[in-house]
């Protein structure tokens, strides 16, 4: 290859692709793009200078998410008390909810037998199961206030158990022991 | 604009004199005449520079508001052609690097091609097809060396200053530049 053959190509390349023509108003162009760069300098600069102002003052301020941390910790620390409070509290529910389903259980039970039992004897003869009613009753008072005048502190308790036996069935055998035993004692 | 008198400055013709000292000084109106004067020769040389590839109107505007922007920076030991140069040439590197760049994100992103200008201009030589393929495959500095010694006709000397290199260097890279267009354009050489 000789320098003038490669001098030939470039030269017959280079006329083969011709440069541009520019358009007129290249200057005014010109202007154009520099004020243009000049005004995105100053925007920056601005956005920079706002930016590190801001930063300065967020640093500056006395810990306000040190606050703001602790706030919410407080914050989620109450959310689980209250939460272990609730939970308690519908266990204690929960409970006394079954004893009480459990009470009307045995309730129900209860009144179930004395409906079967109750009915009969009531048809039977009314005034006597009254009758046999108030002599239980009457025996189970005067029972316990002899239970009570075994010790020494219960005789007052025992006067008075005896004394209400007398008077509230005072027509029953337990009235009329009561009132015996009354006056044995003096009262 | 009173001033000079409007008219192109070729290679060879004598350049205003003054003209530079007035645009370091910020005088608007002599920075409107050396646009005038010279955006001729600087869009040749960009549009040489970049491969013949059509793409200089930015490349243009980027040199001349170089100037401006570097206007105090100046030297009086050198022609105010030779301190255009030295700033096309810097000017076209970076575009050349930033064409680049997107060329690789996009082939990344959208195709491994990208069209240019050139691509679109209709190609009547196959054989300045080849040579301006060459010429574009070269290294930048390379390229800048044969633009500017067989197409700017600059002396060794000259492109020396142009180039921040000494002669030696010069010599060097336009005798690597010269043989890989030779191994690239062996088969057009024979005729």
């Amino acid at each position: 290859m000789s320098r003038d053959r490669l001098d030939d190509l470039l030269e017959q390349t280079d006329a083969m692709f011709p440069p541009p023509h520019t358009a007129a108003g290249m200057v005014e162009r010109l202007r154009a793009r520099a004020a243009r760069q000049t005004r995105v300098r100053i925007a920056l600069a601005a956005i920079g200078s706002v930016a590190i102002t801001a930063a300065i003052l967020h640093s500056a301020r006395p810990g306000p998410s040190l606050v703001q941390d602790s706030g919410t910790a407080h914050a989620a620390t109450n959310v689980k008390q209250l939460r272990a409070e609730i939970a308690t509290l519908e266990a204690t529910a929960t409970l006394h909810e079954k004893t009480a389903e459990n009470l009307v259980a045995v309730e129900q039970q209860s009144a179930a037998v004395r409906q079967r039992e109750t009915p009969a004897m009531l048809a039977a003869d009314p005034l006597s199961f009254l009758q046999g009613a108030r002599d239980r009753a009457a025996r189970i008072m005067l029972m316990d206030a002899d239970r009570h005048e075994a010790t020494r502190e219960g005789n007052i308790r025992a006067g008075e158990t005896y004394r209400r036996t007398a008077r509230l069935f005072p027509e029953t055998a337990a009235a009329r022991e009561a009132s015996a035993r009354l006056r044995a004692t003096g009262a | 604009m009173r001033s000079f008198v409007l008219t192109q400055i070729e290679p060879g013709r004598a350049e205003p004199l003054g003209l530079a000292e007035r645009v370091a000084r910020g005088d608007a109106e002599a920075f409107e005449v050396l646009v005038a004067l010279y955006q001729p020769r600087v869009t040749r040389l960009a549009h040489r520079l970049l491969g013949w590839s059509g793409e200089v109107e930015d490349v243009v505007q980027d040199v001349f508001l170089a100037v401006l922007k570097h206007r105090r920076g100046y030297r009086r030991n050198a022609t105010l052609w030779t301190w255009l140069t030295a700033i096309t040439l810097n000017t076209c590197r970076s575009h050349s690097r930033r064409r680049g760049l997107l060329r690789k994100l996009t082939s990344v992103f959208v195709s491994p091609r990208v069209a240019t200008a050139a691509d679109a201009e209709p190609i009547q030589d196959e054989l300045a097809r080849e040579v301006r393929s060459a010429v574009a495959a070269l290294p930048s500095r390379d390229r800048e060396a044969i633009v500017l010694f067989y197409l700017e006709h600059r002396t060794v000397s000259e492109m020396s200053h142009v180039l921040n290199a000494s002669a030696n260097a010069i010599d060097v890279r336009l005798h690597r530049a010269r043989a890989k267009l030779r191994q690239s354009l062996q088969h057009l050489m024979e005729g």
